[in-house]
């Protein structure tokens, strides 16, 4: 049967695509034939038959979906109100209703599922503005839906904050073929004709497809598509070192009272994430330091460096990014930190 | 006068049993698979996209031979020919049409496309035609193509 389809379908798209969604359920098709014909060389009367009634074409039920989507849809943590495209096509000759549903299932872009999207909605556009509108777009089935007809469909949802950069969630639309006829009423879903066969009536002949988690002709078709998270992916690293002492002062010091100990907090961003933006480090010291250089003498260091952590050459200040509030150290970051970039902060205290 | 009553009479009764009685019938059929095996059965359910076999069969159920059999069926409207599929039984000549007037062989059968001639495409073809020479009398004899449903 599908050779046969696609057959014809390569016929048929030979001579015109305007016949894509074939002739309409319920016309009836007839043959006439003539016989002339001689006898002793004596022509005879014309013959004429016909196939009887002939027969009725069917109600094809066939639906196509498929993921406008042409890579994953990227998200970010928390988000809300994020949205994957599909498209959905009658291609039965008749016009029908769909009714649509979504699932955590199937494949798509490569990715490997590991959580689920969040208050999950499907809305069919409206036709009003391209895009999802949420004001607009609020059906949530497809009614009356002609041959050869498409629509455009969303599901929304929203993005757990918990996950992290790579996170990927995937989603399987399905529409299902229902009885049209009503408009703004939503038909039952049809049934497969599979009683005996009528020729002189419409029956319902399912010929979809197999969908990504659906069977061959049965009467739904579906595809799959992804939300994948993309967000920062910070790594923070406290170091220090000594860097002065009351007795050696700066050959070998000590951790002794009064030595001078710098730390530093490196941000790094991995590989593949989104940019980190407005990065503050927050340290409270704890009561054996106090901030500052104290009496040695030396210049204090307190400075953010776009580069990674080296304690004892703490590079060249970017701005005054370093403060210092009744024992809480606020270290500022350039904005952004990007993929595979290394930001340092550093800053210095006494042993008490 | 027994003469002439004689040579009527065996004149009627001559030609009363010499006589060609043709009939033709025309069947519509379509693909099935039944216990695995594939045949051809009454059309009865058929979607944009079904192969649909007609098959015209002829029979001359009179006492003597009938000749020069043409048969002509249009395409159905709404099929589409399958380019090569027409048959017969035996021998006999095919033609066809694209305006159901004028029957020729296929690369004699031309259309106009954006004001060029060119061959005509199978599924363009408005009607068939076959010649059969010969009949015989109590003989059948059957000719057939296959068409798509649009």
């Amino acid at each position: 049967m599908k050779k046969i389809l696609a057959a014809a379908c390569v016929m048929l798209l030979g001579l015109s695509g305007a016949y894509a969604a074939g002739t309409a359920a319920g016309t009836q098709v007839l043959n006439s034939v003539t016989l002339d014909y001689t006898v002793g060389g004596i022509n005879q009367d014309d013959i004429n038959a016909n196939d009887g009634d002939g027969f009725v074409v069917d109600n094809k039920n066939d639906v196509l979906v498929t993921t406008a989507d042409s890579v994953s849809v990227k998200v970010t943590p928390g988000s809300t109100g994020q949205v994957l495209t599909f498209t959905v096509k009658n291609e039965g000759n008749k016009v029908q209703d769909f009714i649509l549903s979504v699932s955590d299932a199937g494949a798509a872009f490569s990715l490997s599922d590991n959580f689920n999207a969040t208050s999950q909605s499907i809305f069919v556009e409206s036709g009003t503005t391209p895009g999802y509108q949420v004001s607009e777009d609020t059906a949530t089935y497809i009614d009356e839906l002609a041959a050869d007809g498409e629509k455009t469909v969303y599901v929304v949802a929203s993005i757990p904050a918990s996950q992290v950069n790579g996170d990927a969630s995937i989603i399987t639309l399905t529409a299902q073929v229902a009885t049209g006829g009503t408009a703004s009423s939503q038909g039952s879903a049809t049934v497969n004709d599979t009683g005996a066969d009528a020729e002189d009536t419409e029956q319902i002949v399912w010929a979809d497809s197999a969908g990504e988690t659906d069977a061959v002709e049965d009467g739904k078709h579906s595809d799959a598509s992804a939300y994948e998270v993309q967000s920062a992916s910070l790594t923070v690293t406290k170091g220090s070192c000594v860097i002065w002492d009351p007795a050696n002062e700066g050959t070998n010091p000590k951790r002794i009272p009064g030595a001078v100990v710098r730390y530093t907090i490196q941000v790094a961003n991995a590989a593949g994430a989104q940019d980190a933006t407005s990065v503050v480090a927050t340290d409270v010291l704890p009561g054996t330091v106090t901030y500052g250089v104290g009496g040695s003498g030396l210049t204090q260091i307190a400075r953010v460096v776009t580069e990674v952590c080296s304690c004892t050459s703490p590079g060249t200040a970017n701005t005054g990014n370093v403060s210092e509030s009744t024992g809480t150290v606020t270290a500022t970051y350039e904005s952004p930190i990007s993929a595979s970039e290394t930001q340092c902060a550093y800053f210095d205290v006494t042993i008490n | 006068m027994k003469k002439g009553l004689f040579y009527i009479l065996l004149a009627f009764v001559f030609s009363s049993t010499i006589h060609a009685d043709v009939s033709i019938k025309s069947q519509s059929l379509q693909e099935k698979t039944i216990n695995k095996q594939t045949k051809w059965v009454k059309a009865t359910k058929v979607i944009p996209g079904t192969k649909i076999r007609y098959i015209n069969t002829m029979s001359n159920n009179g006492t003597v031979m009938a000749q020069n059999l043409v048969i002509s069926n249009a395409i159905p409207k709404h099929m589409l020919y399958v380019d090569k599929s027409a048959k017969c039984d035996g021998v006999c000549s095919i033609t066809y049409s694209v305006d159901g007037k004028v029957f020729d062989v296929p690369a004699k059968l031309f259309v106009t496309e954006n004001g060029k001639k060119r061959v005509a495409k199978a599924l363009e073809y408005k009607a068939i035609r076959w010649i059969v020479q010969t009949l015989d009398a109590n003989q059948s004899s059957s000719v057939q193509f296959d068409t798509i449903l649009e």
